[in-house]
């Protein structure tokens, strides 16, 4: 992170919340929303879109698997829950203006992922607070995902950076 | 069509793809549900001081993972791939992606990327303004822009063309090769 030794300083206040953990997401994948996704951002391969006709006459989403940019639709919900953090001292709020807070990089790793996102799966999302620090008089809150099916088989991590510019904390 | 077997470390790639449309931007908003009115609502825009809606960053980095996904296609699967989110992207922006190949190890190919907006603000001809786009007419250019010397020239039918070259997104990606292809 490069901090200086002000820095370090000014971020020893924050180290209460890291490892603290995120509101659980749930996400329901449907079959018709993953390829909505997947044509919105311009990726239109039959792996993404294409539908057979099951043999009631309905679609059969069972061949296509989500796009690798779909956490996109529940990772940062995940990470905005920080806003109704509060210390316990004082009842002050973590973040104490939501309007200063910018989300500033995302990071999804697959590698270790039991199954691919599909359609009927019921996903759980779960993370904390891994890293906080003041750094260029912002303060920036790393945070890591793991999104799993109802079985518990892992289906991405995700590492996703907000800042919180002055006045925000 | 690049073959991803045949990469070697080095090997620089680029897509194009854009412009980037208020329509195509309100699909993503409805898509990933992230209505905020910055990005769909041009006057909500203004009154947030933003000059009119902006892409959300996600959109952006969706664009990033099109092109990693062009290149994987059936041989490979994109396994890691992240990035910073550095600025803003406008309607009539266009995605310019820069890949370069940093590893190559076992069935992992590693690359990094820089996304650029390009954002055209006006046609010159023979000293006269003969178009002007949203991004001049809006005041999309700041002093840092040109502080930064990011205002470009080049010409196109109907004269030159002067355009913002930014970057939004850079980042690192990884793909996995697929055993049998």
């Amino acid at each position: 992170m490069g901090l200086t030794e002000e820095e370090t300083k000014l971020s020893e206040k924050y180290q209460f919340f890291v490892g603290k953990e995120l509101n659980k997401a749930i996400f329901r994948v449907k079959g018709k929303h993953m390829i909505e996704f997947a044509e919105s951002v311009g990726l239109t391969s039959p792996k993404y879109t294409k539908v057979e006709t099951g043999a009631d006459g309905k679609p059969d989403y069972s061949g296509i698997v989500a796009v690798p940019t779909y956490p996109n639709c529940w990772t940062v919900d995940c990470c905005f829950d920080m806003v109704n953090w509060t210390y316990p001292e004082s009842a002050n709020k973590f973040i104490t203006n939501y309007g200063k807070v910018l989300h500033t990089s995302q990071f999804y790793d697959y590698s270790k992922a039991e199954v691919p996102i599909q359609h009927g799966q019921k996903l759980y999302t779960t993370g904390i607070l891994a890293k906080a620090y003041i750094k260029a008089d912002k303060l920036w809150l790393e945070n890591h995902l793991d999104t799993k099916t109802t079985d518990g088989k892992l289906v991405v991590q995700s590492r996703v950076m907000v800042c919180v510019r002055q006045g925000g904390y | 069509m690049v073959k991803l077997r045949e990469l070697q470390v080095g090997t620089v790639l680029k897509y194009e793809y854009g412009p980037v449309t208020r329509e195509g931007i309100t699909k993503y908003a409805f898509a990933s549900g992230d209505r905020n009115n910055i990005h769909t609502n041009d006057e909500f825009a203004e009154a947030m001081k933003l000059k009119g809606v902006i892409a959300h960053g996600l959109y952006s980095f969706s664009m990033v993972a099109r092109c990693f996904d062009e290149i994987a296609g059936e041989e490979g699967q994109l396994v890691k791939f992240g990035g910073e989110m550095r600025g803003m992207v406008r309607p009539g922006d266009t995605y310019i992606i820069t890949l370069t190949v940093t590893e190559i190890n076992g069935d992992l190919v590693d690359f990094k990327f820089v996304e650029q907006s390009k954002t055209p603000l006006k046609i010159v001809k023979e000293g006269i303004v003969v178009k002007e786009f949203e991004g001049e007419t809006r005041g999309w250019v700041s002093e840092k822009d040109i502080a930064k010397d990011l205002i470009k020239t080049e010409e196109v039918a109907g004269g030159i063309l002067h355009f913002r070259l930014r970057t939004a997104i850079p980042g690192t990606a990884t793909i996995r090769m697929i055993n049998g292809h």
